[in-house]
């Protein structure tokens, strides 16, 4: 352990001596999970062992509207890997690895920067590769696919041993709590990706800024419909997201606003036909549901009325189940999208499903 | 081939690896700028490190061909140990300082994440000499090329050049002071295409 020893050293940031400490640390600053689920932080790592431990950054961000944790690695690597390297300390991690992407912008970054003691693992760069079973399954068998197992990464992970698998943004947290630098959550810094019809751009702002200052923010268009939380996200009026505080929201930092030419329901039909295409294929609601929900979307953009009704059957019995949150994700896309519908909205034939999504898809695999 | 083309070519190659270092420099202060996207940050960085590397071929080129030279005379000692050459003995020697930087500096890059990270940054940050040691070496080397436009102009575009990356390396630290950290000090733009 010297090496992690002299690594979070060189950033001048104090060492935390065990597993207590850190949960400590996770607790105080309420640090949660960045990768989208929101967990705590502290629940995870008081679910671990106090040696022999295995800690994973997960650096994939797989998700094609979001770019916070290339813009961590990209601006202050250093950060990140006192982070990484406080976390592998305290919990006496016999194993640091670092989740990326193969063929990413992110991986070059790892690999010329990183310490030379944390693995740099390159994950076939699919979606849903990077989901944390997946991670720890394509460790152990060399299958990049989610696991579904009912036993938890913290209990048995990689080689058997618990896992500690974590976001970028958290890993950064961490290092910015240990230095006496993280504000409250409120007044937290944060990075939000916002999409317009041809461009993302990062964001940075406190976590108690509203949707509506984190748009406008960023230069671009006025559209009415945001999609937050990611291509598996929901839609949103934009009147009633804006104000409430980013910070609060569940998912992905991240926020598409739809162009005022495009149709939220066209454009989720692409989305979700793209989905379906990047699933593991490997449970019943991902190779049966997804292709079925996609086609009844596609189906009701183009005036089907029936479609409506086959999408309101059988989004509830696609919805929690399956290995992975994979088809419960796209679920959500779909409902709100009817949501949308319900008020009223019917497509046209303007309505297609060319636009940002397909932008979008382009970077999904 | 003559001794005295082989003297203008070393001369040449000195000049243009000059030129590279100054833009290599140039280059490597801009992809460190807070507000660049991760995409073009990895691009700025990979040209970087290929304009380093173009300067380092012409720096080989400069030093191989001034010791194969006849016209005057320096050893192959006078490479990496300052003070050694007989021709121009101290002007030499600052090229000779500037070339053990260089190697110093390309190896710690190479072997960067074996390093503690303060010493990679430190040691990078020497990279600030190169260019001013280069030039006051081109002009002390008791020649007549620094006094020609083009070789003026060398020198002309290195300084602004790098005084104006400089800027736009640190002068958006200002504009951001409140946040504690680069990593949440940024805001940049990225092209989804078409």
């Amino acid at each position: 352990m010297t090496a992690t020893l002299a690594s979070s050293d060189s950033v001048g940031m104090p060492l935390l001596v065990n597993r207590t400490q850190l949960a400590e640390l996770a607790t105080r600053h309420r640090i949660l999970g960045r990768g989208g689920a929101g967990f705590p932080l502290a629940r995870k790592i008081s679910a671990l062992p106090k040696r022999g431990t295995v800690v994973i950054a997960n650096c994939c961000e797989g998700d094609p509207t979001s770019r916070k944790d290339a813009t961590y690695i990209g601006n202050s690597p250093e950060l990140f890997y006192s982070g990484v390297g406080l976390a592998a300390h305290a919990l006496r991690a016999r194993r640091t690895i670092l989740a990326v992407h193969a063929g990413t912008t992110i991986e070059t970054t790892l690999r010329s920067t990183a310490p030379a003691w944390m693995e740099i693992l390159a994950v076939p760069a699919l979606y849903v590769a990077s989901e944390a079973t997946a991670l720890v399954n394509y460790l152990n068998t060399g299958l990049a696919r989610p696991a579904g197992s009912i036993t938890l990464p913290t209990t048995a992970g990689v080689d058997g041993a618990p896992t500690l698998i974590s976001n970028v943004e958290t890993f950064v947290h961490l290092a910015q709590a240990a230095r006496g630098e993280l504000d409250t959550p409120g007044r937290r810094q944060m990075l939000s990706t916002v999409t317009t019809s041809n461009r993302r751009q990062v964001i940075a702002h406190r976590a108690d800024s509203t949707v509506e200052r984190v748009l406008r923010a960023a230069a671009g268009d006025e559209g009415e419909w945001i999609l937050a939380g990611g291509i598996t996200g929901r839609w949103f009026h934009r009147a009633e997201i804006g104000s409430l505080p980013v910070g609060t929201l569940p998912g992905l930092p991240s926020y598409v606003i739809l162009d005022r030419d495009s149709c939220p329901i066209g454009q989720t039909a692409r989305m979700l036909a793209d989905i379906s295409r990047v699933s593991a294929g490997q449970c019943g609601p991902c190779i049966f549901g997804l292709p079925a929900i996609s086609t009844d979307m596609r189906d009701l953009v183009r005036g089907d009325s029936r479609a409506y009704a086959r999408l309101r059957r059988r989004l509830p019995v696609i919805a929690g189940r399956g290995a992975c949150a994979h088809p419960t994700g796209a679920v959500g896309l779909a409902a709100s999208a009817l949501e949308i519908y319900d008020r009223g909205h019917r497509c046209s034939a303007r309505c297609d499903t060319a636009g940002v999504a397909s932008r979008l898809a382009r970077r999904l695999r | 081939m003559s001794s005295l083309l082989i003297w203008y070519f070393s001369r040449a190659a000195g000049a243009v690896a000059l030129l590279l270092l100054a833009i290599a420099t140039m280059v490597g202060l801009i992809g460190a700028a807070p507000r660049l996207g991760p995409e073009r940050r990895a691009l700025v960085q990979r040209l970087h490190r290929s304009f380093t590397g173009i300067s380092i071929a012409f720096i080989a080129l400069h030093i191989l061909t001034v010791v194969v030279d006849t016209y005057v005379s320096v050893s192959p000692l006078a490479v990496l140990v300052p003070f050694t050459s007989a021709y121009s003995t101290f002007w030499v020697a600052l090229g000779t300082v500037a070339v053990d930087l260089l190697i110093a500096i390309t190896l710690s890059s190479l072997m960067r994440r074996k390093l503690k990270h303060a010493t990679w940054r430190y040691l990078h940050l020497s990279a600030y000499a190169l260019f001013p040691i280069g030039a006051i070496h081109a002009i002390g080397v008791n020649g007549s090329d620094p006094s020609q436009p083009w070789m003026l102009g060398i020198f002309g575009f290195g300084a602004v050049g790098i005084l104006i990356a400089v800027t736009i390396r640190y002068a958006q630290r200002s504009k951001t002071a409140d946040f504690r950290h680069r990593a949440a000090a940024t805001a940049h733009f990225e092209d989804l295409g078409r």
